[in-house]
């Protein structure tokens, strides 16, 4: 007999800092469990439009035996202002991130490093740098303004896991 | 017979301290991470409460910006104790983390 508890999709909010702001990631049966960071207050919180748009993609590719994932996030936030447009441009500066993604179930995925076997420094998505892409669009009177981000990587392998809680994230 | 030296000295439990690795503090005097805020023999549990603690020599303050969903707070991360630095060498097995004798 099939399961039929529902399984939401989406990620209702992210938390992000800068790869370069990880000294060491801890590994507890394959679930990070402590993050190591240079200094305090480094996770930023993005709490973005809950309107069944963000969403977290990982696909699996392969070409001749060379096995790749491109990881994308999107989310939207209400509004064009010069906050909004000097936050985008300040975000499309930093080459490599990293995220936490909050799904709707509790489950956070990591994105923007190479998936981790063992406690030690975290490494960057190898094939394509985890960067940030805002997009400010006008649309049409027929719908709103927003700023948009698409956080895009390609890496050799799927997420790790946390098992941190949001007060444990913000507390480092 | 000669004497030991203190390298060649059995490692007695009495004696052991622990330290955040002289060349770590040194690129990053600030780190922070977490360690269990009650029972420091076992990894936290996803439900465990945690606390954020200063791997270098001095305590840091910040204030975490008000949100719609909590207040401004101000987010204190104290020195780690020899107790804290303890559990993240001999449970968690943290790379930065070393036992040296005092």
């Amino acid at each position: 007999m099939g399961d039929c508890t529902p399984n939401e999709g989406g990620i209702i909010k992210s938390f992000a800092t800068k790869l370069s702001n990880i000294t060491s990631v801890t590994i507890t049966s394959g679930v990070i469990s402590n993050f190591t960071m240079s200094s305090t207050g480094l996770w930023e919180e993005f709490l973005y439009d809950l309107d069944a748009t963000a969403n977290f993609n990982q696909v699996g590719a392969i070409n001749n035996n060379r096995f790749t994932v491109e990881q994308t996030a999107f989310m939207k936030f209400r509004g064009i202002t010069e906050a909004s447009l000097a936050a985008a441009d300040a975000a499309a500066q930093c080459c490599d991130t990293v995220w936490i993604h909050v799904l709707s179930s509790g489950a956070r995925l990591v994105q923007g490093i190479e998936r981790l076997s063992a406690t030690g420094a975290p490494q960057r998505t190898k094939n394509s740098n985890t960067r940030i892409i805002p997009t400010a669009n006008t649309d049409t009177s027929a719908n709103e303004a927003r700023t948009e981000y698409t956080v895009q990587g390609n890496a050799n392998s799927f997420t790790n896991t946390t098992s941190l809680s949001d007060s444990a994230i913000l507390a480092l | 017979m000669a004497e030991l030296t203190k390298a060649e000295q059995p490692v007695s439990a009495a004696k052991v301290a622990y330290r955040y690795n002289q060349r770590q503090k040194y690129k990053y005097p600030d780190a922070v991470t977490l360690v269990p805020a009650f029972d420091l023999t076992k990894l936290p549990g996803p439900n465990d409460e945690v606390v954020s603690v200063a791997l270098g020599d001095k305590e840091i303050r910040r204030t975490l910006p008000a949100t719609a969903e909590r207040p401004a707070t101000e987010m204190v991360s104290k020195v780690a104790t020899q107790e804290q630095l303890k559990y993240l060498y001999e449970v968690e097995k943290h790379p930065h983390i070393e036992r040296y004798i005092p």
